[in-house]
């Protein structure tokens, strides 16, 4: 019994160190000045941080859902899609289709 | 980003906003294109300028060598025959017709002078007979004064050609052969002039110590620096469409112009 009770104390601190451990990269991730976004394997966009928010200016209950040509078109977003599924990453500049200023929002996007 | 079983949990994506670095790049791209149009204009502007301080600068020699030659020169001939009267009538009196005399040779060097002065202000003969015979002329009278060794061949079926392009070939002769006497130290002096394919090519070649490689490097990279004479050939040589070539180093200078 005293076996059990110790190996379950041992889980339970060991879940409690991963959650903490996944607490700092949450805040991590909420606290970073870049601009952060999490989609899932379909594409549709399931978070995005501070930063993100205020730089395409969409609230999460607008953007969570949504795919990644609703920021930045189809054509481009078929572009960055085909590198992922290709290379698994993307690199390059991309423009944004909302919030538009009249020169047009350019964005450098990391996937 | 994958799970442990190697499947695609989720995609991350990092953006950075470059729109005002974008637009900083813009606005310096505009304002250096603004800045190159700027003196592709003043550059046009100066060479306007240029090409007419020379044409000026030509036909205000013209003007001067008629006026010492024909006024001046006149004046002397006159002042000349004057003399003779004299001489004749005081030919008797030794000591006056020494005087006479003295003053006689006196008014034949000042005509003398007059008339060099005139012929290289503004040969008449460039307008006469044209460049040929004109270079040859001051070639000569070149050699004779400087003591340099002139090879010119004059051209034989050279033939006239534009009055304007007559006077920049005689005057880029004229540069030369002034830029040989007072910086190269050459004692010989080559100049070719060949006719192809209704191309004049006139090369100066002398084989003194050469053009300072520094100020040969900052004419052909700007354009400038090159002392006037070096800007004027360029500019004359511009205004006819034609080609300055400058090959300087410590075996000497060669200047080809090309020209139609």
């Amino acid at each position: 019994l005293i076996e059990v009770g110790t190996r379950l104390a041992g889980i339970a601190i060991e879940r409690q160190l991963k959650e903490e451990r996944l607490h700092l990269y949450a805040e991590i991730i909420s606290r970073s000045t870049d601009a952060i976004r999490i989609s899932d394997p379909s594409g549709r966009i399931v978070e995005q941080n501070a930063a993100h928010r205020e730089m395409f200016g969409i609230a999460d209950s607008v953007l969570i859902g949504q795919t990644l040509s609703a920021l930045i078109g189809g054509e481009q977003a078929d572009r960055v899609l085909e590198s992922v599924n290709q290379t698994e990453m993307f690199h390059g500049e991309l423009v944004s289709v909302v919030n538009e200023s009249p020169g047009g929002l350019t964005r450098r996007s990391l996937l | 980003v994958k799970n442990y079983a190697g499947k695609v949990a989720c995609h991350v994506a990092l953006s950075r906003d470059v729109t005002e670095k974008r637009r900083a790049e813009e606005a310096l791209s505009t304002s250096h294109a603004q800045l190159e149009s700027l003196v592709a204009r003043r550059t046009v502007a100066l060479r306007t300028l240029s090409q007419h301080l020379l044409k000026t600068q030509d036909e205000e020699r013209r003007r001067v060598a008629r006026d010492l030659h024909d006024s001046t020169g006149q004046t002397l001939a006159s002042l000349k025959m004057s003399l003779a009267n004299l001489q004749q009538r005081f030919k008797e009196d030794h000591t006056t017709s020494r005087e006479l005399l003295a003053i006689a040779e006196i008014t034949d060097r000042a005509l003398q002078e007059i008339r060099n002065t005139s012929y290289l202000l503004h040969p008449p003969l460039l307008d006469e007979a044209g460049f040929a015979s004109a270079a040859q002329w001051y070639v000569e009278g070149f050699a004779q004064r400087s003591g340099t060794q002139v090879r010119f061949e004059p051209p034989k079926h050279l033939g006239r050609m534009p009055g304007a392009a007559e006077i920049t070939l005689f005057r880029i002769l004229q540069e030369s052969l002034t830029n040989v006497r007072r910086h190269s130290r050459s004692s010989k002096v080559d100049i070719q002039v060949d006719v192809s394919d209704h191309i004049v090519a006139t090369m100066i070649k002398d084989f003194g110590c050469g053009i300072p490689a520094d100020l040969l490097g900052r004419f052909q990279t700007s354009g400038n620096n090159g002392g006037v004479g070096l800007v004027g050939m360029r500019e004359r040589v511009h205004e006819l469409g034609g080609q300055l070539n400058i090959q300087s180093g410590s075996a000497g200078t060669t200047i080809v112009v090309q020209n139609h």
